[in-house]
């Protein structure tokens, strides 16, 4: 019962929750049109996509055996190591005229329950080459 | 012996299937609705189909604004960014033809209550959960005779328990500060001033195979596009706005 009260106010702790940072933007040296209106989205293109992230997440457990309480606590952190947009980038040929973006989708989902905690946020990035 | 063993699988079942709580918060951006061409890098597709390098327009209005999106804690919401107003304002005001360099960038998410909501929350069922279940236990001791404890007693403190249970819980459901994706879009109004390019001609030579580039072999530099002129309006709206969308009520999860 002890353990279990433990376990729950290690849960109570405030998340620290890494700060996110997804951008939408013409990847880095792009001499061709990146278009982000609707215009020109009619004109049939050559399918791309991409996609960047961020994980975290902290849980805490308590083991007791008679005298001794053990309590451990984890802590994972992960982040893409390229971001959505130079990786939408890098599937541009230089054949292509412009690139349209069809849509992004900026996600974030927090998870909590006892003793554990995990936020996880993603930038979806769709698109054309044409 | 049997009364605790069961009371102590409910219980552990109980608190599995209550103690769990998720926030998604969704930031969806689809293809503008503008009149007018918006382009990410510095150049675009003009409306006759044409390609406008940026030595082929001036830049009327670099701007600046935020946007914020908000999501409810413990449910699952959607949102459009819509940009369109904002631009548009934009565009007017310079009486410009296009936009470039538009980039979306979330600076910042903020999870609101959300942790602190399902930590009472949490604590509201275990403290609720266990209470009931001395409650339980304390009444069916209570109708053995040969019992040495008082069943009043567990009834007592298992009510109290699960009391306390209760307020938790309520603490918890009345913290409701949102989650907010917070963006910051930035870009330039241009007026095109020059004839720009059949957009039939590629804009660099191809490549005999065009395989994708590689990261290491990046594409040239973009021309710097024309700055604004000296003194010239630079746009930063007041305010945040503020999106909120559809929402669904968030079941709780089966444990990971």
């Amino acid at each position: 019962m002890v353990g279990g009260l433990l376990l729950v106010l290690a849960g109570c702790k405030p998340a620290e929750y890494p700060k996110e940072l997804f951008t939408i933007a013409a990847p880095d040296g792009a001499d061709y049109p990146v278009m982000l209106s609707q215009g020109t989205a009619n004109a049939p293109g050559r399918p791309i996509a991409a996609s960047s992230s961020t994980h975290e997440a902290h849980s805490s457990s308590t083991y007791s055996n008679g005298y001794t309480s053990v309590t451990i606590t984890q802590s994972e952190l992960a982040q893409s190591e390229i971001g959505a947009t130079q990786k939408l980038g890098m599937q541009v040929r230089h054949s292509d005229h412009w690139v349209q973006i069809e849509g992004a989708d900026f996600t974030t989902t927090d998870f909590s329950m006892y003793g554990s905690t995990t936020s996880d946020s993603t930038l979806n990035l769709r698109g054309s080459a044409r | 012996m049997k009364a605790r063993t069961t009371s102590a699988f409910s219980l552990g079942i109980a608190l599995t299937v209550t103690g769990c709580y998720t926030t998604s918060n969704v930031a969806t951006f689809t293809p503008l609705q503008t009149n007018y061409p918006v382009s990410a890098s510095p150049e675009y597709v003009a409306q006759d189909g044409q390609i406008v390098a940026p030595n082929q327009y001036q830049v009327t209005a670099p701007f600046q604004f935020n946007e914020v999106v908000d999501g409810e804690v413990h449910a699952n919401t959607s949102t459009r960014l819509a940009l369109e107003p904002q631009l548009n304002d934009l565009v007017a005001k310079s009486q410009g033809d296009a936009v470039t360099n538009l980039k979306i960038q979330a600076v910042n998410y903020d999870h609101g209550s959300h942790a602190s909501a399902a930590s009472w929350k949490i604590l509201g069922w275990t403290f609720g959960i266990t209470g009931a279940s001395v409650a339980v236990l304390g009444a069916a001791i209570g109708d053995r005779n040969d019992s040495s404890v008082h069943s009043s007693g567990l009834l007592l403190g298992g009510g109290i328990i699960a009391g306390l249970g209760v307020l938790s819980y309520v603490i918890g459901s009345t913290l409701k500060d949102p989650a907010e994706w917070q963006f910051q879009v930035s870009g330039q109004v241009v007026r095109r001033t020059a004839q720009a390019t059949p957009s039939a001609a590629p804009l660099t030579p191809p490549m005999s195979s065009a395989p994708p580039l590689a990261p290491s072999a990046p594409l040239p530099p973009a021309p710097t596009a024309s700055p604004a002129p000296s003194g010239g309006p630079r746009f930063v709206p007041s305010g945040v706005s503020h999106l909120r969308g559809s929402r669904s009520a968030s079941p709780p999860l089966p444990p990971k």
